[in-house]
């Protein structure tokens, strides 16, 4: 698993994808603090922080999908992976090594393109609320967790990169884009008792939604999800950290297991 | 050990309620309209100050009172000025009650387990320049039945109901500072007040107006009341023929919310940062102009709304289009309620506010024009409102911050690439 891991890592560091990567998130990250420059007066809940952790919600999801979708599907599409059945290796380790080397490449550009982009709206008058940048990186880091292991989950289904690329944007299409409406769509046939419970444990399954309402909650804007949930995100408000760790780790263990599940089937063939 | 007590009795109390005794004596010896100066000490009784008089703390003057009220306002021109009032926490009645007319209480701080100050059936008093810091129990200032009266400069703090009004007309409230309360301001049945220059934060609601006719609601502040599920900044419940005019409201769950109101004149007001600008409900022939909304998630929401006249807002997220010069925009701005209908109908989907998705649904499901507040000649640009107070931040620990970043993630970049 370590050396799978590190291998990794010297792969990511040495695309050349990576440093469109790192463009792309200077170039977001520096234009969404600089438009930030004269809306921020309260690291509260508002439009901006609103904005920002929607287009991080557009974007790294995405990229992270494919990324870890590809990984595996372009091993499996030019024989490495073939070559790596013969080596005493379990499918578990492997997901494991994969997922752990490609967070750490990730998260290092996307700390640089953080700290660059920081850097340049510093340079520019923007000065920014410490709690505002360090729930935003968090909120960011999360977001990349859980998306690149169920990536690396679509990657281990699929048998070629194009097939890997379009079923991660399926997947971030019907978690991002067509979350609500697909969800009120559903609900609407539903009859009206089941609807709170059923909402509240389907939205579980989206890891994308799960971060962004920690995210609301962390800027301090749980009461804007209404009295509905004020009693739920106000037991959970001290302990959110550890509830969320655990959410984290039982999920991103699921797709793990799901994922070399399907991997050792695949071998077995 | 008994004549030890017997002696710290004569000793430290009775020298105490001779001193009350005597200020009370005093009192009702003072001629109408004469002076009572209180020596610096604290004085464990309850005063009733019955006649026109002036009673004024010299020093650190502190009136202490367990069950009674510690001073009672009859009567009329009756000046109290410069004195505290502790209340201990068994206390069951308001520290100063006031009735009557023509009072001045100014300079009094109130330490107040239940209510602050009660005015039953006063009128023409003021009061100015008090602190009152409560249990959050009972209201800081009580207004029953009173009218005409004026009250300006208090800071109020941890109470129930800053300032409650209720039944009581044509009252001023003005230039006072209210925080860490349940509502700042709470009128309830009262017509014709003048509430100007407030500040209002921390609450669970700025200001909640309930059933007022021709209320002036101006300059006023109302930030950061954002703590609670139903948090507003001003809510207005069957207010008719009121005006809201060039007030702050920033930061809030809710900017202004208003239900039943009918011709109230929304105008000129700065709508910042709140994550709902404002929310209409079943009200009508109310107009709307001037307001700036900037950085609100949802800049304006509006149900079961009808004759409402929108003109000549500033919208930050609306498209602009000056083609005459004059300043206003020719594309129109539409607050679509969609949101609103939708969780009315089911609170739960409350939990999409703002998610990335449920925008995408909003622009493909627009609602039809008779549902939509819609402003036909939004404003190019915001009107100009004094700064409001900015989050300080430290650029140096930011800056130390980044450059950790980038060195470290530059550093494990160059390894991850080095061969071997």
């Amino acid at each position: 698993m370590k050396t799978i891991a590190r291998l990794e890592w010297r792969l990511v560091m040495r695309q050349h994808s990576s440093y469109g990567f790192i463009l792309l998130w200077v170039v977001v990250l520096s234009l969404l603090f600089f438009i930030a420059r004269d809306t921020i007066d309260f690291a509260g809940y508002t439009n901006m922080t609103a904005t920002t952790a929607n287009m991080m919600l557009y974007l790294l999801p995405l990229f992270m999908l494919i990324s870890g979708s590809f990984t595996i599907a372009s091993e499996i599409e030019n024989g490495q992976w073939r070559l790596l059945r013969t080596y005493p290796l379990s499918p578990a380790a492997y997901i494991a090594g994969k997922w752990l080397g490609q967070w750490f490449g990730q998260m290092i550009l996307f700390t640089l393109s953080f700290g660059l982009s920081l850097m340049f709206s510093l340079s520019t008058g923007v000065a920014l609320p410490m709690k505002w940048i360090i729930v935003l990186y968090r909120f960011s880091s999360a977001l990349i967790a859980f998306f690149l292991m169920i990536g690396l989950a679509v990657g281990s289904f699929v048998s070629t990169r194009w097939q890997a690329l379009i079923v991660s944007v399926s997947i971030w299409f019907l978690f991002v884009m067509i979350w609500p409406t697909m969800l009120i769509a559903v609900l609407n046939v539903v009859p009206y008792p089941f609807i709170a419970p059923l909402l509240k444990s389907v939205t579980l399954l989206n890891p994308a939604e799960v971060v962004r309402v920690a995210f609301v909650v962390q800027m301090g804007g749980s009461a804007v999800f209404g009295q509905v949930y004020d009693h739920l995100l106000g037991q959970w408000q001290k302990p959110f950290g550890f509830i969320l760790l655990v959410y984290a780790t039982i999920y991103g263990s699921a797709i793990w297991l799901i994922a070399a599940k399907q991997l050792a089937r695949r071998r077995s063939i | 050990m008994r004549t030890l007590g017997w002696i710290c009795f004569f000793v430290f109390v009775l020298p105490l309620s001779v001193h009350a005794k005597e200020i009370q004596t005093i009192i009702d010896q003072t001629p109408d309209y004469g002076i009572v100066k209180m020596a610096s000490g604290v004085y464990d009784e309850s005063l009733i100050l019955s006649k026109p008089l002036t009673l004024e703390g010299v020093g650190r003057v502190t009136i202490r009172s367990c069950r009674l009220p510690a001073v009672v306002i009859t009567g009329h021109h009756v000046v109290l000025r410069n004195i505290m009032i502790q209340q201990c926490r068994r206390a069951e009645s308001a520290a100063l009650v006031v009735t009557g007319h023509d009072h001045i209480i100014e300079y009094v701080q109130i330490v107040a387990a239940k209510r602050g100050i009660q005015l039953n059936q006063a009128s023409r008093t003021s009061i100015a320049h008090c602190l009152i810091r409560g249990t959050r129990q009972d209201n800081g200032i009580d207004l029953w039945d009173s009218s005409q009266n004026i009250i300006k400069y208090n800071t109020i703090k941890q109470v129930k109901d800053g300032i409650y009004i209720e039944n009581s007309n044509k009252n001023e409230v003005k230039a006072n500072f209210i925080h860490n309360s349940r509502y700042g301001i709470h009128v309830m049945f009262s017509d014709d007040l003048m509430i100007k220059r407030n500040l209002s934060e921390h609450n669970l609601a700025g200001a909640m107006i309930m059933g007022t006719k021709r209320t002036v609601i101006e300059h006023n502040s109302f930030r950061q009341n954002n703590r609670h599920v139903h948090s507003q900044g001003l809510l207005l419940y069957n207010a008719m023929k009121t005006s809201v005019k060039k007030n702050v409201i920033a930061a809030n769950r809710v900017g202004v919310y208003a239900e039943n109101a009918y011709n109230v004149q929304l105008i000129g007001n700065y709508f910042l940062r709140n994550a709902i600008g404002m929310q209409w409900n079943i009200s009508k022939k109310n107009y709307i102009a001037d307001n700036s909304f900037v950085g609100n998630v949802y800049d304006a929401q509006a149900i079961r709304c009808f004759n409402n006249t929108i003109i000549h807002n500033y919208w930050d997220t609306s498209l602009k289009l000056d083609q005459t010069g004059r300043g206003f925009s020719a594309i129109p701005y539409r607050a679509d309620p969609f949101f609103l209908a939708l969780t009315t109908n089911v609170p739960e989907y409350q939990l999409f506010f703002q998610a990335p998705g449920m925008l995408v649904l909003q622009k493909l499901l627009r609602s039809p024009d008779d549902e939509v507040m819609i402003d036909h000649a939004p404003r190019m640009n915001a009107l100009k409102i004094e700064q409001t107070h900015r989050l300080s931040t430290d650029p140096l620990n930011v800056n130390r911050m980044s450059l950790v970043m980038i060195v470290g993630s530059i550093s494990l970049l160059i390894m991850g690439r080095k061969r071997g």
